[in-house]
């Protein structure tokens, strides 16, 4: 039997020859020339569990606790009898993919008798169309499973494409619009082939060719789940523990559409209830802080687990101003990429200096970072230089915000709440653009502040 | 286009390119028109892992061809420029950007290099407010702006201080009267103030002291007479070439009191009150107050020029606003205003050379935008054909001259031999014309695009080919 871990990323081959992030660079880790630091603090780089470890550090103290390893305890106590559907959340750049990797390998480490088969599936070439529903992630499932040849599913796969599958879509092609007809007429044997056919006609068609094979295929879509079951059935068959998906990056789907996006996931993700298999799907978060936040609960019995900012600030309740620990983690996280002692005039002071200003947004930092390596040819960096790299940002972020909010933001600074008459969809802007961050400090109530770059502007009001 | 200025923000791009060198990295260059051209020049002389970055088409050619990148059909692709990364959020309602941001985590996957976005102020504040996702996966930002325009090369030929000097003198020993004197050297102070805007800073300070010395005397002479217009005009000319000298508020000052004494006799829709208006309007516009001179040209000067006046009054006001926004760094928007407004309005009233001109002076503010492709189809097809059938040498030598600028910069194959020859044939234009400034100025490009000698035979078989036509 193959071994049941799968490590995709995309689904085309191109990406297999991704290296992970540590062996980009050609020095020491971490890293000791400014080129190297550059290639360290790219901000679109989630960090792989195995091969960057040396640039992970444990967040979970100052996140609030693991809060991933509640889901993880959920598939371990649920095990094979049972089925769930659980969704994770978190702000842009707080590190979902990489806390998912980490959710991956912390499954895999379970003994023997409880560890499951984890299929992760990243759903970003689907959302690229910014059109995506249930009969899409069916069949990138399904084409999934056949990518990954697990032994004991591959033969119900094929015998279901050819008797089921294939041959309900064969019969629909006649009366179907011309384009379909093309298609369905020509689907290959091999199933992967197929199935490959399906998906590119799904995220390349026009909209409306879409929408008809679409329309297709949610008639089969019982057939297509049944389908995954018996092979979901096989594994469970043949492995001890449960059979987990992962599906990352579905929250990607555009925050523009948002009607599409409540309706893609309150109402027709619910079929994957069906599947005999522990499904965890990210969730955009102005999913969460909308009136679409409860239904969640009553949807699918449990709430989405949302990944906070590492605290750097505190509580106003509890004094206000910055958490050491939280700044000391975050400064650990850039100290883990880059040798501040070599690079920089002021040593880790300026770690320290960054990761308070960053609001606990590991993204903001590797920037803010960046731009004060490139303000100069040579090290070390000099405290000028890093102004310059955190203003840089800190301008940048300030050109989103709007005058009209800074009142607000002021109040929010205050409390660590939004104001009552605070309209909901300016809640979610602010959190969108990571104007307000949101913390947790182990309570169940998350709080929120400002980002430190907006409080620093003398756009801001003061007390 | 150089300012020193910039210089910083181009070497930390330069850095930042260098270090992103082989791997995946989001890069956001911020700039305006008038940096453009350097920011653009600056991206195709670096290479990325030995080969030169890939520039994308302007417009929606280079948005399709990313769109295309973005599908990853072809596999993985090097790095490349988006040089109009603006056209990602207006084109087709901003469909691909959306693509992009949702594709962020799987970028590095699709592109083997750097992708840099080149975007204005405005195109970023929409890319932001549409895409923030996409704006937190960048790992550089780089903002170059240089907020003056460099200055554009006008299809008139020019004075000398020589001319100006005999000009005054015929005034000044004339038998005119007093206010007749007053406006013949208000006009002539005008024109000097004009010309000298496109010489070099050290150059234009002497001929400001020309200009100083006309009005100086305009006023003088019009005080002495009680000539209130002729006081006024004179005022607003001495507070345009004293920029220096005087400082924003005492100009801002000298124009306001100049327009209370037109309004003071009974002035209304009258053209030397709009003209000091739209003086102020520029004053303005060039000290900070943007807003406050557009809403002066848009809401009040144009409309009422257009109630009024006739064409050419017409075309001049939109020019002028058209230049006040090329030096704020907005060729963009001059070229959009001066192809858009100006040019038609040429066309309607029949004035076949002030509508090439303002193609020319169109094209040229597209070459100062950096928009080279634009820039060379309008010249082309339209400057050329019509300057060499009105057979007017100097539109035709200013057309070759922004030519031969913007096909250099365009940088594609055989583009440097291109542009000798079209600034070869411009000099020789202007040489024929008299013109003695532009002769050298175009000596000058052409010592920068080919420090040697023409050496082989086929650049021989151009400079014969031009000495026979030109």
């Amino acid at each position: 039997m193959r071994p049941n871990c799968t490590m995709i990323r995309g689904m085309s081959s191109a990406s297999l020859e991704h290296l992970p992030l540590s062996r980009r660079v050609l020095g020491r880790i971490p890293a000791e020339t400014l080129g190297d630091a550059v290639k360290l603090c790219n901000p679109a780089e989630p960090l792989d569990p195995e091969a960057d470890d040396a640039l992970r550090v444990e967040l979970d103290a100052v996140r609030g606790g693991n809060r991933l390893r509640q889901v993880v305890r959920n598939v371990q106590r649920l095990g094979a009898a049972a089925s769930s559907l659980q969704f994770v959340s978190g702000h842009i750049g707080a590190g979902k993919t990489t806390e998912l990797r980490r959710l991956q390998a912390d499954l895999l480490a379970l003994p023997v008798d409880t560890r499951p088969t984890v299929l992760m599936l990243d759903a970003t070439p689907l959302v690229e169309t910014s059109d995506v529903d249930l009969e899409d992630l069916l069949v990138a499932l399904w084409r999934r499973m056949l990518e990954e040849e697990i032994a004991s599913a591959m033969p119900v796969l094929k015998e279901l494409w050819t008797k089921d599958a294939k041959a309900f879509l064969a019969s629909q092609a006649t009366g179907a619009p011309e384009f379909l007809r093309g298609l369905l007429n020509k689907l290959p044997e091999v199933p992967k082939d197929g199935l490959s056919k399906l998906a590119d006609a799904l995220r390349f068609q026009p909209t409306e060719q879409r929408k008809a094979l679409r329309q297709l295929l949610g008639s089969m879509s019982d057939v297509l789940i049944r389908g995954l079951n018996r092979a979901l059935e096989k594994i469970r068959d043949s492995a001890a523990g449960p059979v987990v998906l992962i599906i990352d990056n579905l929250e990607k789907v555009s925050a523009t559409r948002r009607e599409v996006v409540e309706h893609l996931y309150l109402e027709r993700l619910r079929a994957l209830l069906e599947l005999k298999a522990h499904v965890i799907i990210t969730a955009p978060l102005f999913l969460v802080y909308s009136s679409a936040g409860g239904t969640f609960s009553a949807n699918y019995g449990r709430g989405v687990t949302v990944l906070p900012m590492v605290r750097v600030s505190k509580r106003r309740a509890e004094g206000g101003g910055e958490d050491p620990a939280g700044v000391a983690a975050m400064a650990e996280v850039l100290s883990r990429r880059v040798d501040f002692d070599t690079l920089f005039v002021d040593g880790r002071q300026v770690a320290q200096r960054i990761s308070a200003l960053s609001g606990g947004s590991i993204r903001h930092a590797l920037t803010m970072l960046e731009g004060a390596i490139n303000e100069q040819d040579e090290p070390p960096i000099t405290a000028r230089s890093v102004d310059v790299g955190v203003r840089q940002l800190q301008e940048d972020r300030e050109r989103a915000v709007p005058q009209a909010w800074m009142k607000t933001l002021a109040e929010i600074h205050r409390s660590n709440r939004f104001p009552a008459e605070c309209s909901a969809e300016t809640q979610r802007e602010m959190l969108r653009g990571l104007v307000v961050l949101e913390y947790q400090n182990g309570e169940p109530a998350p709080y929120f502040d400002v980002h430190p770059l907006i409080v620093q502007s003398p756009r801001f009001p003061r007390e | 286009v150089r300012h020193e200025s910039i210089a910083p923000s181009l070497a930390r791009l330069s850095r930042l390119m260098k270090r992103t060198a082989g791997g995946f990295a989001l890069v956001r260059v911020v700039t305006d028109d008038a940096a453009r051209g350097a920011v653009l020049s600056t991206l195709k002389s670096l290479r990325e892992g030995g080969q030169a970055l890939r520039v994308l088409p302007d417009g929606a050619e280079g948005v399709s061809a990313l769109e295309g990148t973005l599908r990853g059909v072809d596999g993985p692709c090097d790095g490349m420029v988006v040089p109009d990364a603006d056209a990602l959020v207006s084109f087709d309602g901003g469909r691909v950007l959306d693509g992009l941001n949702l594709a962020r985590d799987r970028l590095s996957s699709l592109v083997r290099g750097p992708l840099v976005l080149v975007l204005s102020p405005q195109g970023d504040a929409s890319l932001a407010a549409r895409a923030p996702d996409l704006r937190d996966a960048t790992l550089g930002l780089v903002r170059v702006e240089a907020g003056v325009g460099a200055a554009i090369d006008v299809p008139f030929k020019h004075l000398t201080a020589n001319d100006v000097e005999v000009e005054l003198s015929r005034i000044l020993s004339s038998e005119m009267s007093d206010g007749e004197a007053v406006d013949a050297l208000v006009l002539l102070a005008k024109r000097w103030h004009h010309a000298s805007q496109l010489e070099p800073a050290d150059h234009a300070e002497r001929d400001r002291e020309l200009t100083d010395r006309i009005a100086g005397e305009a006023l003088r002479r019009a005080v002495r007479s009680g000539y209130v217009r002729g006081i006024a005009n004179a005022m607003v000319v001495r507070a345009m070439s004293n920029g220096r000298r005087l400082g924003f508020e005492q100009r801002r000052q000298l124009i306001e009191d100049a327009i209370q004494r037109l309004q003071a006799i009974g002035l209304s829709a009258d053209l030397d009150l709009l003209q000091a208006r739209s003086s102020l309007a520029s004053v303005l516009m060039q000290n900070g107050h943007v807003d406050e001179g557009l809403w002066l040209f848009e809401e009040e000067i144009i409309p009422a020029v257009d109630e009024t006046f006739g064409t050419e009054d017409q075309i001049s006001a939109r020019s002028i606003l058209a230049t006040n926004l090329h030096r704020l760094g907005r060729a963009r928007d001059a070229a959009t205003l001066t192809l858009g407004e100006v040019v038609p309005l040429a066309r309607r009233a029949g004035q076949t050379r002030e509508e090439v001109r303002q193609l020319a002076l169109g094209a040229a503010y597209l070459v100062a935008a950096a928009r080279y492709d634009e820039a060379i189809t309008i010249l082309c097809d339209e400057v050329v054909p019509k300057a060499r059938a009105a057979g007017d040498d100097i539109d035709l030598a200013f057309a070759y001259a922004n030519l031969a600028e913007a096909v250099e910069h365009r940088g594609g194959n055989g583009d440097l031999s291109q542009a000798l020859l079209y600034a070869d044939f411009a000099k020789r234009l202007y040489a024929r014309s008299g013109d003695a400034r532009d002769v050298k100025r175009m000596d000058e490009i052409l010592r920068r695009l080919a420090p040697a000698p023409l050496g082989n035979r086929a650049d021989r078989r151009r400079a014969r080919f031009s000495r026979q036509h030109f």
